[in-house]
C-alpha cells in the first residue's frame, strides 16, 4: 500500500514531463489527466481517513487549471459520491457507521440545507453576503479548530485517561440529557434523545448550504463534540450521510445549471476512490487521536488561508464569470 | 462611305464598354481582397489540445491588411474587491454584454503605423480598442474602464485574448497567408473573421468569412444529452459514481492480517 501511495506522490510530480491530455464535454476546455488525478486521489486519501469531502482543495485547484467555478462545484459533488461510497464500505465492513444515527443526521440535514438556501437567497438580495459569508466562516473554523487543538492537547498530556476516553468518555451536558424521544444507538453506545443528532444534521446541512462548502468539517467535529460519539465510528458515519448529500446535491446543480461534467467526474472518481481506499486502510495504523490532530490542522489551515484572503489585500481585485440567463454562472 | 454611319456609332458603343470594363477592372483592382480560410469548420473530439487555422487571400500590392478573429458574443460579469469593514470581499460589479469569447489580431505592419487611433477605435481593432456595452451599474462611468481592462487582463491570462498582433506573410505583395492558433479551451460556436485592406490609412476594403467551432462525436452526444435530460444526465453521474465507489471497494487488494 505504501507503494500505492508513493507512486501517486510520482505521478504527481512527473505531470509537466508527459502531459495527457483530454477534453471535457462540458467545461468545454482540454484537461491535464495526471494532475487532476493526483489531486483528487489525495482528497479521496482525506476524505476515506477523516470523512471529510476535501471541497477546499478541489475546488480551488480546479479553478486554477482554468475549469469555471460553478463547474468545479457542481463535478465535484460526484465525485464526493463515489469517494465516500467507496470509503463506507471499508468502515461497514469493520462495523464503524452508526446507521442510525446517520439517517437522522441525513433527514435534519435535509430541512437545513432546504432552509440554508432560502436564507443564502436573502442574503444575497441584501447584498454583502460575501462579508457575512467570510466572517462566518472565519470563525466558525477558527473556533472548531481550536476546540479540536484543546482537546488533543489535553488528552496528550493526561494520556493514561484518554485512552479509555477513545471509547465512551462523553458525559452529555444536562440540558441534552434531559431531551425526550430518547433512542439507544448501540454503534455508539449512547442513549440520547433523537433531537440531538436531527438538529445538529440540521445546523450542519444549514451552514453547509449557506456558506458554500464543508459539511464534514462542521459535523465531524460536532458528532463528536456536541453528540459524544466514539471517535472510530466519526468518519464512516460522516460519509455515509455525505453519499446522500452530495448525490441530491449533484443532481440539483445537473438540472438547474448544467454544471457536471461527467468525463471530468470519472477522472475525479478514479482518484477519489483509489485515494479513499488507502485512506481507509490507512485508518489501522493511525490513532484517534493522531487522526484529530490532522483533523484540526486542516481545519486550522483553511481557517488561515480565509484569513489571509480576507485581511491582505489581494494581487487582483477583479475577477469574472459567465453571465447567463440574468444571472451569474 | 455608307458604312460610315454604322460604324460610329459600333465603334462608340465598344469604346465605351471597354472604358467601362476599363473602369470596372480599376476600381476591381483598387479593392481587390480575398479571404479564404484552410478549414471552416473545426471539430472538437475528446483528443482536442488545441489547433491552428489557416487564413489566406490576395491582397491588392501596397496596400496594407489586417485579420481579425472574433469568438461567438458572451455576457460577463466582472467583480472587484473592496475594503468592508477592514476585509477583502467581492462588492461592485459590472456586466459586459455580447463580449467576443476570443479575439485576435494579425497584421502586415505595426498597427498603430498604419493607421489613426480614431480607425483603431472605430473597427475594434486590438484589444486597446475594443468597447463593450454593459448593464445599469452602480459603478460610476469613469471607473468602468478598470472592470474593463480586469476583463482582457483574465481573457489574455486565459490565451483566448491576445494584446499582440501577429504577422501576416506576405508573397510577392500580393499573396498573405496568416494561421491562428485555437487554444485548448477555445469557445465553442460561430466565429467572424474579418479582412480590412487600408492604404494611406484609410480602409479601402473589407471582407469576412464565417468559422463554426462546435463539439463532435461524444462530445456533441454529452453535453446535448446533458442539456436535453438533465434530470437523467445527473441520475447517471450519480449512478456511476456509486458503482464505482463499490467497485473500488470490491477490487481492492486485501491486507492480510
Amino acid at each position: 500500500m505504501l507503494k500505492t501511495v508513493l507512486r501517486q506522490f510520482a505521478a504527481a510530480r512527473g505531470v509537466n514531463n508527459n502531459k495527457m491530455q483530454i477534453y471535457l464535454p462540458i467545461a468545454e476546455m482540454a484537461v491535464p489527466v495526471e494532475q487532476i488525478f493526483s489531486v483528487s486521489a489525495l482528497v479521496g486519501f482525506l476524505s476515506g481517513m477523516l470523512g471529510i469531502g476535501g471541497g477546499f482543495l478541489t475546488t480551488p485547484f480546479l479553478i486554477f487549471i482554468g475549469i469555471p467555478p460553478s463547474i468545479a462545484v457542481g463535478t465535484q459533488a460526484t465525485q464526493l459520491v463515489a469517494s465516500s461510497t467507496s470509503g463506507v464500505f471499508g468502515y461497514l465492513k469493520r462495523g464503524h457507521v452508526d446507521v442510525r444515527m446517520g439517517a437522522l443526521m441525513l433527514g435534519g440535514g435535509f430541512f437545513g440545507s432546504l432552509l440554508g438556501a432560502w436564507i443564502f437567497s436573502i442574503l444575497q438580495s441584501l447584498g454583502k453576503i460575501d462579508f457575512v459569508i467570510s466572517v462566518m466562516y472565519i470563525i466558525l473554523l477558527g473556533s472548531v479548530g481550536m476546540m479540536m487543538v484543546s482537546d488533543v492537547v489535553r488528552s496528550y498530556f493526561f494520556k493514561d485517561v484518554s485512552l479509555r476516553r477513545e471509547f465512551n468518555h462523553f458525559r452529555p451536558n444536562p440540558f441534552i440529557a434531559s431531551l425526550p424521544f430518547k433512542v439507544r444507538f448501540r454503534r455508539s453506545s449512547l442513549y440520547i434523545s433523537a433531537i440531538m443528532p436531527i438538529s445538529v444534521g440540521f445546523v450542519g446541512g444549514l451552514l453547509a448550504s449557506v456558506l458554500g462548502i464543508g459539511g464534514g468539517f462542521i459535523l465531524v467535529p460536532a458528532m463528536l463534540y456536541l453528540i459524544g460519539m466514539p471517535g472510530f465510528l466519526v468518519a464512516g458515519t460522516s460519509l455515509f450521510q455525505m453519499i446522500f448529500t452530495t448525490a441530491f446535491a449533484a443532481i440539483i446543480h445537473a438540472v438547474l445549471n448544467n454544471t457536471v461534467d461527467i468525463v471530468l467526474a470519472v477522472i475525479l472518481m478514479i482518484g477519489g476512490v483509489i485515494g479513499a481506499q488507502i485512506g481507509v486502510g490507512f485508518t489501522r495504523f493511525v490513532s484517534g487521536l493522531s487522526a484529530r490532530i490532522l483533523f484540526a490542522a486542516i481545519v486550522l489551515a483553511v481557517c488561515a488561508k480565509m484569513c489571509f484572503d480576507f485581511f491582505i489585500q489581494p494581487e487582483e481585485l477583479f475577477s469574472t464569470m459567465f453571465y447567463i440567463g440574468g444571472g451569474p454562472l | 462611305m455608307r458604312s460610315r454611319p454604322l460604324i460610329f456609332p459600333v465603334v462608340l458603343f465598344l469604346l465605351s464598354v471597354f472604358s467601362a470594363a476599363g473602369q470596372a477592372a480599376e476600381t476591381e483592382a483598387e479593392s481587390i481582397l480575398e479571404l479564404n480560410l484552410g478549414k471552416e469548420i473545426v471539430g472538437i473530439n475528446s483528443g482536442f489540445n488545441g489547433e491552428t487555422i489557416e487564413a489566406f487571400g490576395l491582397k491588392r500590392p501596397d496596400d496594407d491588411l489586417v485579420l481579425i478573429v472574433k469568438g461567438p458574443p458572451r455576457d460577463i460579469m466582472v467583480r472587484r474587491k473592496d475594503h468592508v469593514f477592514g476585509g477583502w470581499v467581492n462588492a461592485k460589479h459590472v456586466v459586459f454584454e455580447h463580449v467576443p469569447s476570443f479575439y485576435r489580431v494579425a497584421a502586415s505592419r505595426d498597427v498603430e503605423e498604419m493607421s489613426n487611433f480614431d480607425f483603431l477605435e472605430k473597427h475594434e481593432i486590438g484589444t486597446d480598442h475594443l468597447h463593450f456595452m454593459y448593464k445599469e451599474t452602480k459603478v460610476r462611468k469613469e471607473n468602468i474602464v478598470h472592470f474593463r481592462d480586469a476583463l482582457i487582463r483574465e481573457k489574455s491570462r486565459h490565451d483566448l485574448y491576445s494584446a499582440d498582433w501577429q504577422e501576416i506573410g506576405v508573397l510577392e505583395d500580393r499573396f498573405y497567408r496568416a494561421s491562428f492558433y485555437l487554444p485548448h479551451n477555445v469557445p465553442v460556436g460561430d466565429y467572424e473573421l474579418h479582412a480590412y485592406a487600408f492604404r494611406e490609412g484609410e480602409m479601402v476594403a473589407h471582407r469576412q468569412a464565417g468559422l463554426s467551432i462546435e463539439k463532435i462525436g461524444l462530445n456533441d452526444r454529452v453535453s446535448e444529452y446533458s442539456r436535453r435530460r438533465p434530470f437523467l444526465y445527473g441520475l447517471l453521474c450519480v449512478f456511476l459514481a456509486l458503482y464505482m465507489g463499490w467497485l473500488s471497494y470490491k477490487l481492492k487488494p486485501r491486507l492480510k492480517t
